[in-house]
C-alpha cells in the first residue's frame, strides 16, 4: 500500500511538471532542457529525448496497473512494458557512453561537495542525479534479467522483483528532480 | 406443591443442558495413541439388541448401535451426510449428481447444495426417495435418506418399506479386508436401504430385494402378503462372529485406508481404463485422510484456506507432513496470483481437445454389473481451464446439460426425467441394444415429435424445449426446431484437484512454452460440445472462450515469447556495456578524488 502511494505521489508529480513545462516552454521544453543540459550534438539529443518519452511510457504502463490495484503486471501491458524495456536501456547506455565525459565530476565540483557549497542552481545536482540515475537504471535492468532464468526461487524472484520496483521508483524520483531543479533555476533567474 | 411446579422447569433445563453437553465414551480423547478395539453388540433399528436365536433376524442400525459411544447426530452434521438437511452449507462448488439417460436424451447435473449450474432435486420433482435409490449407491447415508422431515408423502410406504438410510460409518472405518462397498451399493440399489450397512459388512448376507415389495410390506412378519413367490430382504448373520456375550468385532480404524475413499472417489479417462493412482502424496506414503482429515463432526478438510490442509498452506507455511518447499526457480511470482496450484500440479495433462472421463459417483463405477462401456453416459469433459471462486485459473470437470424443460415466464423449468421417461422413450425407441451407454442417434424430427408429444401431456400455457449441447431447441412451423437465446444452457463445471502431479510432471518444468505457446492447450485448447443433436457446428470451442479472455491477446502475449530469447540477449548486451562504462567512470572517479585529496592535503 505505501508503496501504491509513493508511486502514485511520484508518478503525479512527474507529469505534473511535464504538464507544468509544455504550458511554460511549449511543447518542445525538452529539447530546451537538453540544451541547459549542453547537450547540442544530434546523437546525444536524440538518446535524450527518446530516453525520456520512452521511460515515461515505461512509468506509466508499469505503475498505473499497479495503483490501480492490481498486484503485477500482466497481459497487454506487460508485453507493451517489456517491448520498450530495451529501447530505454539502450538510450541510457548511448547517453552515457556520449555524455558520461561531460558529466564527470571536475576538481570544482570536489572542492563545493568538500566545503558543501551546493546551491540550487549548481549543475552539479545535475551530474549527481545523471550519475544515480545510470545507476538505478542498470539496477533495475538486472534484476529483471535476472528473474528470466531459473536461476532464484518464489521468494528470490519477489526479492528481484522489489529491487526492479524499487529501483524504477528511484528513477522517477530522480526524473521528478531532474525537471524540478531546471525550474527551480529558472525561478532563481526570472526573480 | 407450589415449590415442586417451581423447582420442575428447573430441573428439566439442567437435564436437558446436561444431556446436551454429554461426551459420549467413544468421543473423549485421552491422549492414548492405541487403538480402540470394538467389540460390540448389535443394536437394531427400533433399538433392541440383536440376538441370533431372533426371527425374524433384523439388520442392525448403525445409528443405534454406533451412536451407544459416539454422537451420531454430530457426526451426521459432515460433509458426506449433511446434504439437504436444514443448516447445511454450500461450500465450494464440488461434483455434483448427474442423472444420465441416454433413453430420454439426459444428462443433468443435481445437488442439495446451492451450486453453480446444478439443480436442486426438488426443482426436477425428484423425492428424497428417488433420489436416494438412484444415487444412494455411492452416498454415505444420512442426508435426504434419513431425514424423515424432508420425505414426501407419495413415498412414505416405500420408506416404511426400504427404512432410512443411516449413515454408514462402517463404509469408511471398517478395515476389514472383507467389507464389501460394492454389495452396499448393490443393496441400495434394491431399495434395501435399512439392509445396506448390515450386508456390505462381512458378518452377514442379506438376500431378497425391497424393491419387489409391496407398499403394505411388513418387515417384521418377513413375508409379502399375496406375493410369497417374491423374495423379501433376509438377513442372515455368520454365527461366527458372534461371542458368547452376543459381541461382535468390528476391526475400526480412523486412519482410513485409501481405497474405501476411491470407492466413491475415483476417476479416470474413459477410454484408458487404469485404476492405479498416481497421486505424488500417496506415492509418498501419505494417505487421503492425511490431508482430508475431520473432526468428531466429519466436516471433512476441503483443503480451504486459510486454515485447511491446503497445498498452500502445507507447502509454504506449516511444513505440515515434511511437504517440501517448493522452489518455483525462474517462474514469476503473478503465476501464484493468476493460478491454482492444481493447474500445472493436477489432473490429467492438457491435450488439444479435452478427454471424457468417468467418476465413480457419476458412473456407479466399481459395481459388478455395470456398464463400463467407455461411451456410457454421463459425458464428463475434462481438463477444462477456467476461472474458480477465488478467481484463479485452475482445472475443472465439466458437463453440458441435457434434458427436456417447459419455459414458463421467460425461465426454464426442467420436466422430472423420471415421470416422463416412459412418453419420450417411446417416441425415440432407442434400445441400446450394444449396450455402449452412448447417446441414440436422434434426427430433428424426434426431437420436434418428442416435443410435440410433450406439449401434448404437458402444461397448455408452458412451451416443451429441448435443452442440449449448450442450446435450447423448441418447434417451430413447418416442424422445424428453432433455437432460443439464452445464458441458461451453459455447461456446469466443478474444480478437478486429483490426481497431484511430481514437480517434474507439472506444467512448465519443461519450459514456459507449455503455457505461453501459441497452441498451449491451456488457452488455446478446444472443449468438445457434447450432446445427442444431430447438427451442431462447431463441435467444440476454444479454452480462452470459457476464460471470457481475448483469444487475440492471448495470441499476442503467446507471440512475444518467440521474441523473449532475443530479448533477453539484447537486454544482457546492453546491461553489461552500460555496466563496464558506469565501471570505468566509477574507477577514473576514484582515481580523480585520490589525486583531488592528495593535493588537499598537500
Amino acid at each position: 500500500m505505501i508503496y501504491r502511494i509513493i508511486t502514485a505521489a511520484g508518478l503525479l508529480i512527474l507529469i505534473a511538471m511535464q504538464v507544468n513545462f509544455f504550458r511554460k516552454y511549449g511543447p518542445d521544453f525538452l529539447i530546451y532542457f537538453a540544451k541547459r543540459l549542453r547537450i547540442v550534438k544530434l546523437s546525444r539529443l536524440f538518446a535524450y529525448l527518446l530516453g525520456l518519452v520512452s521511460f515515461m511510457i515505461l512509468a506509466l504502463s508499469a505503475m498505473v496497473p499497479v495503483i490501480w490495484g492490481a498486484d503485477y503486471l500482466t497481459g497487454i501491458m506487460l508485453i507493451f512494458h517489456v517491448t520498450l524495456a530495451p529501447v530505454f536501456a539502450g538510450m541510457v547506455a548511448v547517453f552515457v557512453i556520449l555524455t558520461g565525459h561531460h558529466m564527470t565530476f571536475s576538481r570544482q565540483d570536489l572542492q563545493a561537495i568538500r566545503m558543501r557549497s551546493l546551491h540550487l542552481n549548481s549543475f552539479l545536482w545535475q551530474k549527481i542525479i545523471f550519475w544515480l540515475f545510470s545507476i538505478c537504471a542498470v539496477i533495475s535492468a538486472v534484476s529483471i534479467i535476472l528473474m528470466l532464468f531459473p536461476l532464484f526461487g518464489t521468494e528470490g524472484q519477489q526479492v528481484l522483483l522489489d529491487i526492479h520496483r524499487s529501483a524504477a521508483l528511484f528513477l522517477v524520483i530522480l526524473a521528478a528532480l531532474h525537471f524540478w531543479l531546471f525550474e527551480s533555476i529558472d525561478r532563481v533567474h526570472d526573480s | 406443591m407450589t415449590r415442586f411446579f417451581t423447582v420442575l422447569p428447573i430441573f428439566c433445563i439442567i437435564v436437558a443442558y446436561a444431556g446436551a453437553q454429554e461426551v459420549k465414551i467413544g468421543d473423549i480423547e485421552d491422549a492414548n495413541r492405541s487403538r480402540a478395539v470394538h467389540v460390540i453388540r448389535l443394536i437394531d433399528h427400533d433399538s433392541s439388541t440383536i440376538w441370533l436365536d431372533e426371527q425374524p433376524l433384523l439388520p442392525f442400525s448403525t445409528k443405534n448401535t454406533c451412536g451407544e459411544c459416539h454422537d451420531y447426530s454430530r457426526i451426521a452434521s459432515g460433509w458426506h451426510f449433511n446434504a439437504g438437511t436444514q443448516h447445511m452449507p454450500a461450500g465450494r462448488a464440488g461434483q455434483p449428481w448427474i442423472y444420465g439417460d441416454p433413453f430420454t436424451l439426459t444428462q443433468i447435473p443435481m445437488s442439495y447444495r446451492d451450486w453453480p449450474g446444478c439443480y436442486h432435486p426438488a426443482d426436477l420433482g425428484i423425492a428424497p426417495f428417488d433420489f436416494v435409490r438412484l444415487f444412494g449407491r455411492h452416498a454415505a447415508g444420512g442426508g435426504p435418506g434419513e431425514k424423515d422431515s424432508l420425505w414426501h408423502r407419495d413415498n412414505i410406504m416405500r420408506w416404511r418399506v426400504s427404512g432410512p438410510s443411516e449413515v454408514n460409518c462402517l463404509s469408511c472405518h471398517d478395515a476389514e479386508p472383507a467389507y464389501d462397498q460394492s454389495e452396499g451399493s448393490r443393496q441400495m440399489l434394491r431399495q434395501n436401504f435399512r439392509w445396506a450397512p448390515t450386508a456390505a459388512s462381512a458378518i452377514a448376507i442379506v438376500t431378497g430385494s425391497a424393491m419387489e415389495m409391496p407398499d403394505n410390506y411388513d418387515i417384521y412378519r418377513g413375508t409379502a402378503p399375496d406375493e410369497p413367490q417374491k423374495q423379501p430382504p433376509r438377513v442372515i448373520y455368520d454365527p461366527v462372529r458372534f461371542n458368547p456375550q452376543n459381541k461382535v468385532f468390528f476391526d475400526i480404524t480412523t486412519k482410513i485406508p485409501d481405497e474405501k475413499c476411491f470407492f466413491c472417489h475415483s476417476a479416470g479417462q474413459s477410454d484408458q481404463v487404469n485404476s492405479k493412482s498416481k497421486d505424488v502424496h500417496l506415492k509418498a506414503g501419505l494417505g487421503c485422510v492425511d490431508c482430508h482429515s475431520n473432526g468428531l463432526d466429519h466436516m471433512i478438510d476441503r483443503g480451504d484456506e486459510p486454515l485447511g490442509n491446503s497445498c498452500r498452506n502445507c507447502h509454504l507455511n506449516t511444513g505440515k507432513y515434511g511437504a517440501p518447499k517448493p522452489e518455483h526457480a525462474g517462474l514469476p511470482p503473478v503465476h501464484f496470483i493468476k493460478l491454482a496450484c492444481t493447474t500445472c500440479h493436477s489432473g490429467p495433462v492438457p491435450e488439444q481437445v479435452t478427454r471424457s472421463f468417468k467418476t465413480s459417483m457419476a458412473h456407479a463405477l466399481g459395481i459388478h454389473g455395470n456398464n463400463n462401456s467407455s461411451e456410457a453416459m454421463p459425458h464428463i469433459e475434462a481438463p477444462v481451464y477456467t476461472y474458480d471462486e477465488s478467481g484463479a485459473l485452475s482445472p475443472h470437470y465439466l458437463i453440458w446439460p441435457a434434458y427436456w424443460a417447459e419455459i414458463s415466464h421467460d425461465s426454464l423449468v426442467p420436466l422430472n426425467p423420471l415421470d416422463f421417461r416412459p412418453v419420450i422413450h417411446s417416441v425415440i425407441g432407442f434400445e441400446d441394444s450394444l449396450g455402449t451407454g452412448n447417446w441414440p442417434m436422434v434426427t430433428d424430427s424426434m426431437i420436434y415429435s418428442v416435443l410435440d408429444t410433450l406439449a401434448r401431456h404437458g402444461h397448455p400455457e408452458r412451451e416443451p424445449v429441448y435443452v442440449g449441447q449448450g442450446r435450447i431447441l423448441r418447434r417451430a412451423p413447418g416442424k422445424k426446431l428453432v433455437e432460443i437465446e439464452s445464458g441458461a444452457s451453459g455447461p456446469v463445471l466443478w474444480p478437478l484437484a486429483h490426481d497431484v502431479r511430481p514437480a517434474l510432471q507439472s506444467l512448465g518444468s519443461k519450459g514456459c512454452d507449455t503455457c505461453h505457446d501459441g497452441n498451449a492447450p491451456l488457452f488455446f485448447g478446444h472443449i468438445r460440445i457434447d450432446g445427442p443433436l444431430p447438427v451442431h457446428n462447431p463441435k467444440s470451442f476454444p479454452m480462452s472462450d470459457l476464460q471470457q479472455q481475448s483469444s487475440l491477446q492471448r495470441r499476442i502475449f503467446a507471440a512475444s515469447f518467440l521474441f523473449r530469447p532475443w530479448l533477453k540477449g539484447l537486454m544482457i548486451g546492453i546491461t553489461a556495456l552500460t555496466i563496464l562504462i558506469l565501471c570505468a567512470y566509477f574507477l577514473r572517479g576514484i582515481n580523480a578524488v585520490i589525486y583531488f585529496l592528495r593535493d588537499e592535503e598537500a
